[in-house]
């Protein structure tokens, strides 16, 4: 039972990071490899400003998902450049690659490549108690969070005018612009909410791990394997493929070590792609194609 | 080895260039072990480089898991190496080839993201199981003691740089036979438009497959080779950053280009030499990758080729010949 | 016989819409056979079908007595069946001669060993390859190219090399999917000749072309298959009264221009002052307007004016370019060279969302609509935050929409979508709305309709450009006409003097449902 509820809520933590690269590949279809690292610049951003020079935490927070999301609308704009000038759709793929490495370099140079920060907690020490054991507050939290992010952008892109315009870009942008919106901006606006979601999600990540130079990528390619099952597009589909792998996770946990349980993991997941490599709910994205 | 027709001989041009490269790089490394070693250690570079240009130029999809095939060879290899190195490298080169193919079998379904996400993912995977697994030496990782080879003794540098361009030079005149044969025209074809070379009777599931077979073979060679010019075997050695600068050699160098991959691969290790090691390091690979991709999707080689050609052309002209300008069209073929 | 290549109860449906019911042929090798039809009736389907692109729903198809309807396109290839695509795509970054090495892959191939090993063998066969395609070039006139990538080649030269390279192949079926798309009447004619001496010289091999250029037809085709919706509507032979009948009667005189070299011509039109005058005359004046794809002009430098409160209408076949000249006036696809000025003021390569705002809006080709976006949210796109008086409400322009606002696009028909797709636009207060594609695949009750909204919104002053190919239609309805061929004006003036001029068009097969609605 209290496997379930954490495996419920790590798995959010990472649906919150797949969220974050389906909503960019939605709007520019581009998977971004340099997700997680502009989220954790966010997060370093934040250490700095919090842990390191004692400012305001909340502040601090805002300060990590604006330059996360700078960030994402900064390599937005080169992706959509490169589209317009057709250099192929490789092209944006190899160029996330070299922003990849050009973000980790920097920040392990600013950071160190081996100092482990930690994050403050937001939610509180302690935790429920479930039978015989306890639930931390950290991953009700993270869970709390996910929902609440969640059921907002849900609603936002249902009823508000801007969110009924990035859906319509998203279906057919040339049509969109001919109906007067600027979907460049909107495009650039799904860069800017999609990968600040990857600073959201490695801040409820880092409540329960050290901060260290790639410690991000143990989510991020769990992240990235969860997105490709979900053809990088259903939301829907990412919280069930999210939730299921938590939940193995948290049971794996129980029976395997550290590095054991991530093998495994990484096992299931490479074995899910083989077997449905296009994604669990491709019948779905072809009705629309 | 050339497809003779109508007086365009391609092929032999490379092979003059990739010939005096070589002769130049071991004659002058001779006695400086530290050189050589850097040499071959941008050998190494470039034959697995170029057998992901398989995969990158040739099928038109990216795979950042050459590190995990790596790995696979060289776990694969060590164990031979010192008794049996010729056994040693048949085992990395057919592990590697096999790794090549589990890399590849999504691809026979999925392409682009998908894939990439899949190679990303299988990276990872490698590494964390070879960090551990006692048997591979764990995340400490284990020195490598090499025998020798043809006679040529691979604890020393400079034998081993020859062993290194020999095997080099071996990709690249693969690459290039297969590059103008009916195979090679056909992967190319595959990967620019599958549906076309399929209502041509080229059966492109086959084709993925050799092609990823092909690039894990090299890999796996490649992976052997740089255990022992490091010495050293160690699981974070094979990371997934390996893999993106591998991908950056082929991308910079010029992808489906057959000295592409070498002129990527030279750049990477002459900016890794002069630069002292700081942790900022990646910051120009990964920014020139950015640009490479942005603005010369077809690479640095073609434009090097197009100057090399015309540097020859204007020494012919200078020393009054014309007979030259057949010589320099024998290297052309490339771009035009 | 040998080779035949027969279907039966060949179905296809694609989530409840069935593109192709129950088809059933027999096709003999020696003859070339044409497949018409209106857009839609599913001939690419069946051709994709036949080649294996698309696996049926229902049916079998033998060729030369074997089942081969589980075979792969690959597979298929193999037997001989070749394939060629309408967009004339083949390999961009491989040279002619790579290109046609590809398609010799299917009579000499080696193995992967083999080429890097068996030199000797590998050799040979190259050698073999290359000089059978030396003699294919020669034969398309391509020995010149052979080197060059086809990136560089035009779209007309890209499928001669597609042609060629079936050519090497040696099929048995040629299957082709409108392989006169795009290109100018000679080349069409070429075209033709070729496909017919083709056919004449290799009584072997059998030819199945979708086409809708009737001159081709009559030049190239033995056999003519007539669909609709989905199914096989006539099917006659040469020699036939009916196919004949088909190719004077039911064809339209459409569009397109008979001569070479057309000059345009413009009537009735003082020459307008360029631009220096304080106040400058109403109007969208587009200039000079050349667009490019790759290495390929589709538009070479033309002129079109559109004044307000007129209906003009653009004419043409498939590829005269008329989509690239709107698509290049609102800036969604900017043209290489060229200028558009907007009431006097210069807008060109401005982006298409700034000039929509500004009162030049397009609708589309194929509507542009977002399929599981409700009507509702569709209006909402466009919807100003306050109306002003004098702007029409689409609800009232279309009151039918009123009942459907919950109603996904996409579930919709094709009058309806059409409607949808107008009353977004005309919410947007357009000054000038330009229409791609106005009466395509509908029915004459709900172009009348359509029309009747347009001639509305052209008497409260608002400035009309329709794209049709229906020409004989469009000029019924319009007050001005442009006829476009081959990327060049080929008339500017009246509609009613484009009428009188039957020199102007070409016959093409058109919607046989049609024919009835037209004088």
């Amino acid at each position: 039972m209290t496997a379930l509820i954490i495996g419920i809520c790590i798995g959010s933590i990472y649906g919150m990071m797949a969220l974050g690269i389906a909503v960019v590949h939605r709007g520019t279809r581009m998977v971004n490899f340099a997700h997680g690292e502009m989220g954790a610049v966010g997060v370093y951003a934040y250490i700095q400003w919090h842990v390191l020079d004692h400012l305001s935490g909340p502040a601090g927070l805002l300060v990590g998902f604006v330059i996360t999301g700078l960030l994402g609308v900064g390599f937005g704009y080169i992706v959509l450049a490169m589209s317009r000038s057709a250099r192929g759709a490789l092209a944006p793929v190899i160029a996330s690659f070299g922003v990849y490495l050009a973000i980790r370099a920097v920040t392990v140079g600013v950071w160190g490549p081996r100092e482990p920060y930690r994050l403050p907690e937001l939610f509180g020490a302690g935790g429920v108690r479930v039978g015989d054991e306890t639930v931390p507050f950290s991953y009700l939290g993270s869970l709390a969070t996910v929902l609440a992010v969640g059921a907002a952008l849900w609603a936002a892109a249902r009823f508000t005018t801007v969110g009924i315009q990035l859906r319509a870009t998203v279906a057919n942008r040339d049509a969109a612009e001919l109906a007067g919106i600027r979907t460049r901006r909107l495009q650039l606006l799904s860069w800017f909410v999609g990968t600040g979601l990857a600073f959201v999600a490695a801040v409820l990540y880092f409540q329960t791990a050290y901060v260290a130079a790639g410690s991000i990528d143990v989510v991020l390619i769990s992240t990235f394997a969860i997105a490709a099952l979900a053809g990088f597009e259903h939301f829907g589909a990412i919280a069930v493929a999210a939730a299921v792998y938590g939940i193995v996770n948290a049971f794996l946990d129980r029976y395997f070590t550290f590095s054991g349980r991530d093998v495994v993991a990484l096992a299931v997941l490479v074995v899910m792609l083989f077997v449905v490599p296009r994604g669990l709910m491709i019948a779905r994205s072809e009705r629309y194609a | 080895m050339t497809i003779r027709h109508r007086g365009t001989i391609r092929g032999t041009g490379y092979v003059a260039v990739v010939a005096v490269v070589m002769l130049v790089c071991a004659l002058g490394a001779r006695s400086q072990p530290y050189l050589a070693t850097v040499i071959a250690t941008f050998a190494v570079y470039a034959i697995v480089a170029t057998g992901l240009d398989f995969v990158v130029g040739w099928l038109r999809q990216i795979s950042v898991a050459p590190a995990a095939a790596m790995a696979v060879g060289a776990y694969a290899g060590q164990e031979l190496v010192a008794d049996h190195a010729f056994l040693a490298f048949v085992a990395a080169g057919g592990a590697g080839l096999l790794a090549g193919l589990v890399i590849g079998l999504p691809a026979l379904r999925v392409s682009g993201f998908a894939l990439a996400v899949y190679t990303l993912v299988l990276v990872l995977a490698v590494e964390l199981v070879l960090g551990s697994v006692p048997y591979f030496g764990g995340t400490a990782g284990r020195a490598v003691v090499a025998g020798s080879l043809l006679g040529l003794d691979l604890a020393d540098p400079e034998h081993l740089l020859l062993i290194c361009l020999g095997l080099l030079a071996l990709a690249i005149l693969t690459y290039q036979l297969l590059r103008g044969s009916v195979v090679g025209i056909s992967w190319r074809a595959v990967g620019q438009n599958a549906r076309m070379a399929t209502s041509l009777a080229v059966d492109p599931v086959r084709v993925r497959l050799r092609a990823f077979a092909l690039s894990g073979l090299f890999a796996g060679v490649g992976g052997l080779l740089f255990a022992i010019v490091g010495g050293y075997l160690s699981p974070d050695q094979f990371t997934f950053g390996l893999s993106v600068q591998m991908l950056a050699m082929v991308v910079i160098g010029g992808r489906g280009h057959p000295l592409g991959a070498s002129v990527g691969a030279a750049l990477i290790v002459v900016y890794q030499q002069v630069l002292p090691t700081t942790n900022y390091n990646d910051i120009v690979i990964g920014l020139v990758l950015l640009l490479a991709a942005w603005f010369a999707p077809r690479g640095l080689a073609p434009v090097l080729q197009d100057v090399v050609l015309r540097g020859l052309r204007a020494m012919s002209a200078i020393a009054g010949r014309r007979r030259g300008a057949d010589h320099v069209d024998l290297a052309g073929g490339g771009s035009r | 016989m040998k080779g035949l290549l027969t279907c039966e109860a060949l179905t296809k449906r694609y989530s409840g819409v069935t593109a192709l019911n129950d088809v059933a042929a027999t096709l003999r090798p020696g003859e070339v056979t044409a497949l018409v039809g209106a857009n839609g009736a599913g001939k690419t389907t069946f051709l994709d079908m036949l080649s294996g692109t698309v696996g049926p729903t229902a049916g079998t198809i033998v060729l030369d007595g074997r089942d081969i309807t589980a075979a792969s396109a690959w597979q298929r290839a193999e037997l001989g069946m070749l394939r060629g695509f309408q967009d004339g795509e083949l390999f961009p970054e491989l040279t002619v001669r790579e290109t046609l090495r590809v398609a010799t892959f299917r009579t000499r191939r080696y193995s992967l060993a083999e080429a890097l090993l068996r030199v000797g063998r590998r050799r040979r066969h190259d050698r073999a390859s290359n000089a059978a395609i030396d003699d294919v070039a020669g034969r398309f006139g391509l020995t010149r190219w052979l080197e060059t990538e086809i990136g560089e080649l035009s779209l007309g030269m890209a499928k001669v090399v597609q042609l060629a390279a079936v050519a090497v192949a040696s099929p048995s079926w040629v299957l082709l999917d409108e392989p006169a798309a795009g290109l100018a009447r000679a080349e069409v004619d070429q075209l033709a000749r070729r496909l017919r001496a083709s056919a004449d010289a290799a009584p072997e091999v059998g030819y199945l072309i979708v086409e809708h250029d009737a001159s081709l037809v009559s030049i190239a085709a033995d056999r003519v298959i007539v669909m609709a919706e989905g199914a096989v509507a006539d099917d006659f032979r040469r020699g036939d009264d009916g196919f004949r009948d088909l190719l004077q009667r039911r064809t339209h005189a459409a569009t397109g221009h008979s001569s070479a070299t057309p000059r345009p011509e413009v009537t009735e039109r003082p020459s307008e002052p360029s631009g220096e005058v304080a106040a400058a005359p109403a109007g969208v004046d587009a200039r000079g307007i050349r667009v490019t794809y790759g290495k390929f002009e589709a538009v070479h430098g033309i002129d079109i004016r559109i004044e307000p409160a007129t209906l003009s209408v653009l004419v043409g076949t498939n590829g005269a370019g008329k989509s690239s000249v709107l698509n290049a006036i609102v800036g969604i696809r900017p043209p290489s060279a060229g200028s558009v000025t907007l009431d006097g003021a210069d807008v060109s390569r401005r982006p298409a969302s700034e000039l929509a705002r500004r009162g030049l809006v397009l609708v589309p080709s194929g509507r542009g609509l977002m399929a599981e976006l409700t009507v509702a949210e569709t209006l909402r796109l466009t919807r100003p935050r306050t109306r002003h008086p004098d702007t029409p409400d689409p609800l009232e322009l279309f009151p039918e929409l009123g009942r459907r606002l919950g109603q996904r696009a996409g579930t919709m028909s094709g009058g309806e979508q059409q409607m949808v797709a107008l009353a977004r636009s005309i919410q947007l207060d357009p000054r000038y709305l330009l229409i791609d594609e106005l009466s395509l695949g509908l029915s004459t009750a709900v172009v009348d309709r359509l029309v009747a909204a347009l001639l509305e919104l052209r008497d409260r002053g608002v400035g009309l450009l329709v794209v049709e190919q229906n020409a004989p239609l469009a000029l019924g309805y319009s007050d001005h006409a442009f006829v476009m061929n081959g990327g060049r004006m080929a008339f500017d003036g009246p509609s009613a003097i484009a009428s009188t001029r039957t020199d102007l068009f070409r016959p093409v097969f058109l919607d046989p449902d049609s024919d009835d609605d037209t004088p």
